[in-house]
């Protein structure tokens, strides 16, 4: 094995030991970058290595800096951030909770199939794994306990449908993987929709279909109202404006009329208005919005900042070559090597979160998907048709293993929020028809490429 | 993740003062977001409603995000926001954890941090003596401002570091007595 690639693979084991340290990964990132660069000048100059690595070439670190500031697909960002920020703080989620709980009260599993709406309708908000999991807990589990639910039932719903939010646009996981593989943001929110209506729609299926079959874990409330006209009314006057602010935002993308970046800033505004309708808008609300927002946009980008220093001294170690070389000399097949890519993904995540994730290993792991030459339909109109799909299997493998215990984010999220009395076991018993599910969904994905593809090429005919 | 306790931290006069200021510099700072808002819908009005397009607007947008993202990160160090992968930290002895903190300082953060802050010194020269303006020629001009900006913010994120290394430095020691 040549010296480089010992580097290659000291880099990524060194980072993968000093990330358990506790210490913060942008940092390690960053710091394991500027490590090897001097490694690599010493291996030059003593052991007649040409990784061309010394001081100066470090310097390309500040170019790949300003490049990130000067970029107009990531000025979305932090408008969905605050978007989704302003969203929870302006009540919205409390009242679809509120009238829908009344609207499903008669139907057997109704409660957990109004979480799962929620977090289908909320997956604008943030999209950090662990902000919608803990929204979802905090504002259900209670509820669901009271009422009866099995507790592993509840649990499941909750993470099952809090990781939702990285894959249902408009989700910021998809804006990030759009600019790290240069791919357009619209191809890949609405390539987006049907694999997460799928996968939503699974939930909704198994909660009914598990309720019916064992009505003692899903109970119907007692003393709950008969339908009236009444509280459809209010159920659609609760569901209307978020429905509607998203399908502003989606729509105007879809449609062409907005860039991306444009959409965000007028659903930022919009989730202010909703706040200011709600009577929930004051100053000290606008300040804790911008505050988190300021807070979140940063440790993100952090990651962003570490992981160009790393990706570009591994690049010159000759990282990008050995990984593609590697996996494409593996004796599978393409679809057996795009099994084991997903793997890969799928056991990273459960140590990182989708960020690093993205923005190390997807640049690196793209161009080999794009020389498997998988036949995917793009009808012409779509460039990258095949990048496309894969990114939705990427975002889909995410999900379940933030969900797959022992060590899925989710599952802790939600432990750090659970009513007295639900143990951690029952959140592991609760996510495994989950995770069921979602291999599921993978499966009709990988399967049916179309699924993906032929919805924004319908858009932008 | 950020689940990490936060660990009280002892009072050290040049570690409260880095970070009041760093706070302080923030609380200014984070408007950049609803400015950028108005500035958008800004060029969404003009754009659609009067068929109008501004390089000028649509540059000041890549930079206030820009200001934002970057004044950001010391502000993440200081409320110590960013993430962590705590899976086994969370069993270490408190005392365990501040020497890895010391040791992620000075090891990882503040050589990174002081190879980005060199180079983009020249970097920022290099647009300054060009008098490096937008490439359209509508846009805005100072490009080496927004530049700078990058130097300014990882000197600040260097005092937030030091500001943590102190503060550990001190426990630990206070903790050894």
């Amino acid at each position: 094995m040549e010296l480089n690639e010992i580097l290659v693979i000291a880099m990524f084991v060194t980072f993968a030991v000093f990330l358990f340290t506790g210490f913060p990964v942008a940092w390690v990132l960053g710091g394991v970058g500027v490590l090897f660069a001097g490694i690599g000048y010493f291996t030059d100059m003593y052991f007649d290595t040409f990784t061309g690595l010394d001081f100066l070439t470090l310097g390309l670190v500040v170019n790949r800096i300003y490049k990130i500031m000067d970029n107009w697909v990531l000025v979305a960002l932090p408008m969905f951030i605050f978007m989704g920020l302003m969203l929870d703080r302006a009540g919205i989620a409390e009242r679809l909770m509120h009238s829908m709980q009344e609207l499903f009260g008669a139907v057997r599993g109704g409660l957990a199939v109004t979480v799962t709406l929620i977090g289908i309708i909320l997956a604008a908000s943030t999209g950090i794994i662990g902000a919608s999991v803990v929204l979802l807990g905090v504002l259900s589990l209670p509820a669901m306990v009271k009422q009866g639910y099995s507790k592993s039932l509840a649990c499941g719903t909750v993470c099952g449908a809090g990781c939702l939010g990285i894959l249902i646009p408009p989700s910021i996981m998809l804006v990030i993987m759009a600019d790290q593989l240069a791919l357009s943001v619209g191809d890949l929110f609405m390539g987006a929709v049907f694999p997460g209506m799928i996968l939503g729609g699974l939930y909704v299926a198994y909660i009914l279909g598990f309720a019916y079959f064992s009505p003692g874990s899903a109970p119907l409330a007692e003393g709950r109202r008969p339908i009236s006209s009444k509280v459809i009314i209010e159920v659609l006057k609760s569901i209307l404006p978020p429905a509607s602010l998203i399908l502003v935002v989606l729509g105007s993308i879809f449609a062409g009329i907005t860039t991306p970046t444009e959409a965000s800033g007028v659903g930022a505004l919009g989730a202010t208005l909703l706040a200011a309708l709600n009577g929930k808008l004051n100053l000290t609300v606008i300040k804790e919005v911008l505050k988190g927002t300021y807070n979140t946009t940063a440790y993100i980008f952090a990651i962003f900042l570490g992981a160009t220093c790393f990706a570009l001294v591994l690049r010159e170690l000759g990282g990008d070559e050995l990984i593609e070389s590697a996996l494409t000399s593996l004796p599978f097949g393409q679809y057996g090597i795009l099994f084991v890519i997903l793997a890969v993904v799928f056991l990273l995540g459960f140590l990182l979160d989708w960020i690093e994730i993205t923005l190390i290993m997807l640049p690196l792991l793209a161009p080999v998907v794009a020389a498997l030459g998988f036949d995917v339909e793009g009808y012409g109109v779509i460039d990258e048709p095949a990048l496309i799909w894969f990114v939705m299997l990427v975002a889909v493998a995410l999900q379940t293993s933030f969900l797959t215990p022992p060590v899925g984010f989710a599952l802790f999220y939600l432990k750090g929020v659970v009513p007295a009395g639900v143990s951690l076991m029952d959140i592991y018993k609760g996510v495994i028809p989950f995770i069921i599910l979602q291999l599921i969904g993978l499966g009709i994905v990988i399967a049916n490429p179309e699924l993906v593809t032929w919805l924004p090429s319908v858009a932008y005919k | 993740m950020e689940t990490l306790a936060k660990r009280s931290q002892p009072r050290v006069p040049l570690c409260d003062a880095i970070d009041s200021l760093i706070l302080r510099i923030g609380q200014v700072v984070m408007w950049v977001n609803l400015l950028l808002v108005a500035i958008i819908i800004l060029q969404v009005t003009l754009r659609y409603g009067f068929g109008s397009g501004h390089p000028m607007i649509e540059e000041l947008q890549w930079h206030l995000y820009a200001v934002g993202v970057m004044f950001g990160l010391s502000y993440a160090q200081t409320t110590d926001s960013h993430v962590r992968v705590d899976v086994l930290a969370m069993r270490l002895s408190e005392n365990a954890v501040r020497r890895w903190e010391i040791f992620g300082i000075l090891v990882f953060l503040l050589p990174f941090l002081w190879v980005v802050f060199y180079h983009s010194l020249d970097f920022v020269a290099d647009s300054w003596r060009t008098n490096e303006r937008s490439d359209a020629p509508l846009g805005l001009p100072w490009r080496w401002a927004i530049k700078a900006v990058i130097p300014v913010s990882f000197a600040l994120l260097a005092a937030a570091a030091v500001s943590r290394l102190i503060r550990d430095v001190v426990a630990l020691s206070r903790g050894a007595r």
